[in-house]
């Protein structure tokens, strides 16, 4: 419950923090919530970047990040104090008392997602890319106090916004604080999809929307992981919400505010600059509808790229000042350090015309091909409302070509399903225009039933996914036991850091999950891609220094250069975990 | 007439698609993993 109170305290930091810089880009905005949502975008993107500048700095203590954190309460009270004052006037009762039966079963769908999610959300990490670095570099930047260049890894040099979120979270107090930001990003993901489809079109239109996105199975799968991924949807789809409030009024701080949140996309993932493409061609096809000049449109264009470089810029700027690459390991053919990254290899279907057509049907059958996550089958069942949608405004016909353009190229760069989540709200906001559209023509009430249904069958999944995180809660499992069936590394990390001398290096072969361990861990797969070099003097230079070495190893992997010296050695611990669904791998300790 | 017509068989094929991906989810995705839990 603490966590819970300080992440509050945060979020209305954030809100006090943003709310000023909003302030300067939207005068009057058109609800409490857009209020919020965006205020709220901005103020966690600044604490960001705070923790980054004083992990930079080398400053990375807890009294540091507590001495910004009241500094920035200082300037943030008021506006946190005005909004929660607010909040007086508005009687949401009232609001719910005019909804029809169908409408009150959506706010139940929007309510009962993010409390099943928030049991998820309070339990231990055990998501792969987490374990592996969305916190385990947060706990080596807080263990090192600063943030930088982690040696033999590919990734500690990303753009690490969401993460700076994360360290702050571990450093303040918990795991659990920095899991809630993730969690919290999925919550401002369906608040800017009700806030843009009340502004655009209608409040019951808003209501599916939102309850839709909310039951998408993976939307509620990852609110409960310290990912990063509802942090780019959040972003994308807030710069494409300010990129609509332009078009309204074509005034040119909207335009600048969708280029800060197009820099934040970019600022959390690499892959945000998909958005970037999508929302120029937007503006593009909008300056060629208003039959807008070349000189202002080179101008708009100029405007909003520099915007969106200047707040991204940091990251990529100290990669390639450190290791010759902005997008290091990716491009190495051109920036000459790196390596071969075929990131998208095993994901996706086939990449033709055909492959693209089929991908709505692919994307629901072929759950596996995709990067295990799911959109559901709401999507697909009720696609043809697309057929609905009246193109009579320019909304409707931005959220088509976001729709078809982030696709194409998410398509083409790397098909997980959770790098395309700002498609999901885009893809249910139309769904839900169609449906609203085709009930006003037809008898729709055998289609609503299946609706239902369906959305049942999701909060059945989202119950399912949660229930060991809920027994947890309850108090009808251990912590202990939870992690114990749940992480496949934690027996061995606790084997590890009760035996191992707290100097000592662990060599891991085909394991990259580290966050459990509290001794030093070399990725091997890493280190012969960072150094392409034998890694024995490296050992023996380690054991000259007194630093004792030891060698984890997985046996789906591949021993590598430790073939020989393996072969004559006594495992010193041994034990079978489940790697995969159903699928059993024997994980190995040696000492080197 | 045709008009008529429209608004009973647009609802009609609307509502056997959606039962037809629902089939077909069900078959792809509920069924194998229903039965992989009851072999467990």
């Amino acid at each position: 419950m603490t966590s819970i109170f300080y992440f509050i305290i945060i979020i209305l930091i954030a809100y006090g923090l943003g709310k000023l810089l909003f302030n300067l880009f939207i005068r009057k905005p058109n609800s409490l919530l857009e209020d919020f949502t965006f205020s709220v975008g901005l103020g966690l993107a600044l604490l960001g970047y705070v923790v980054y500048i004083i992990g930079s700095l080398g400053f990375l203590y807890q009294k540091y990040i507590l001495t910004a954190l009241m500094l920035c309460v200082l300037v943030a009270i008021y506006p946190a104090y005005r909004f929660i004052y607010g909040f007086r006037h508005y009687n949401i009762s009232k609001t719910i008392k005019s909804l029809n039966i169908f409408e009150k079963f959506l706010i139940g769908i929007i309510i009962f997602v993010p409390v099943v999610c928030l049991f998820g959300a309070l339990a231990p990490e055990i998501g792969n890319d987490t374990l592996s670095y969305h916190l385990y570099h947060p706990k080596i930047f807080i263990e090192n106090h600063k943030i930088g260049y982690i040696p033999f890894t590919r990734e500690s040099l990303w753009p690490y916004l969401a993460e700076m979120l994360f360290t702050m979270g571990l450093i303040l107090k918990s795991v659990t604080v920095a899991k809630l930001f993730h969690y919290f990003f999925g919550i401002l993901s369906a608040m800017a999809v009700f806030s843009f489809t009340r502004k655009f079109f209608s409040q019951k239109v808003a209501l599916l929307a939102t309850a839709l996105f909310l039951s998408a199975p993976g939307i509620f799968m990852q609110m409960v992981y310290s990912y990063i991924d509802l942090a780019q949807c959040f972003y994308s789809f807030l710069a494409f919400y300010v990129l609509m409030l332009w078009m309204e009024s074509k005034h040119i701080r909207l335009l600048m505010l969708s280029a800060v949140f197009v820099g934040l996309t970019i600022s959390v993932k690499l892959l945000g600059g998909i958005t970037l493409l999508v929302l120029c061609l937007i503006m593009l096809l909008e300056f060629i509808r208003i039959k807008t000049n070349y000189k202002n449109m080179l101008k708009y264009f100029f405007i909003f790229g520099f915007i969106t470089f200047l707040v991204c810029c940091v990251w990529y700027i100290r990669s390639y000042f450190v290791l010759g690459n902005p997008v290091y390991p990716f491009l190495h053919n051109i920036f000459g350090t790196g390596w071969e990254t075929n990131i998208n290899v095993d994901v996706g279907t086939k990449k033709d015309f055909l492959g693209f057509l089929m991908l709505p049907w692919d994307v629901v059958m072929q759950l596996d091909s995709f990067g295990g996550q799911q959109i559901g089958v709401i999507f697909l069942a009720f696609l043809p409302f697309l057929f609905f949608v009246s193109l009579k405004n320019y909304p409707q016909h931005y959220l088509f070509i976001f729709l078809i353009c982030h696709a194409l190229l998410w398509f083409v760069v790397d098909p997980q399903l959770r790098f395309t989540f700002a498609n999901f709200a885009v893809a249910f906001i139309l769904i839900s225009i169609g449906f609203y559209g085709a009930l006003r023509k037809y008898n729709l009430s055998f289609i609503k039933i299946l609706l239902l249904i369906c959305i049942l069958f999701n909060m059945v999944l989202c119950v399912y996914y949660n229930i060991d995180a809920i027994k947890l809660s309850f108090g009808l499992t251990s912590k202990e036991n939870y992690i114990l069936h749940k992480e496949r590394t934690y027996p061995i990390a606790t084997f590890v850091n009760k035996n191992f001398p707290s100097n000592s290096v662990v060599i891991a072969i085909c394991e990259p999950r580290g966050f459990y361990f509290d001794r030093k861990i070399i990725f091997y797969d890493i280190w012969e891609n960072v150094t392409k070099g034998n890694i024995y003097p490296y050992i023996a230079k380690l054991k000259k220094d007194k630093v004792p070495v030891y060698l984890l190893f997985r046996d789906d992997g591949d021993l590598g250069q430790f073939k020989t010296t393996i072969a004559a050695k006594i495992p010193i611990y041994k034990i079978a975990r489940e790697v995969d669904e159903g699928r059993f791998a024997s994980y190995y300790l040696f000492e080197l | 007439m045709f008009k008529n017509n429209i608004k009973k068989i647009v609802p009609f094929l609307l509502a056997i698609w959606a039962i037809f991906v629902i089939v077909m989810y069900t078959k792809t995705f509920i069924i194998p993993r229903l039965l992989d839990a009851i072999k467990k």
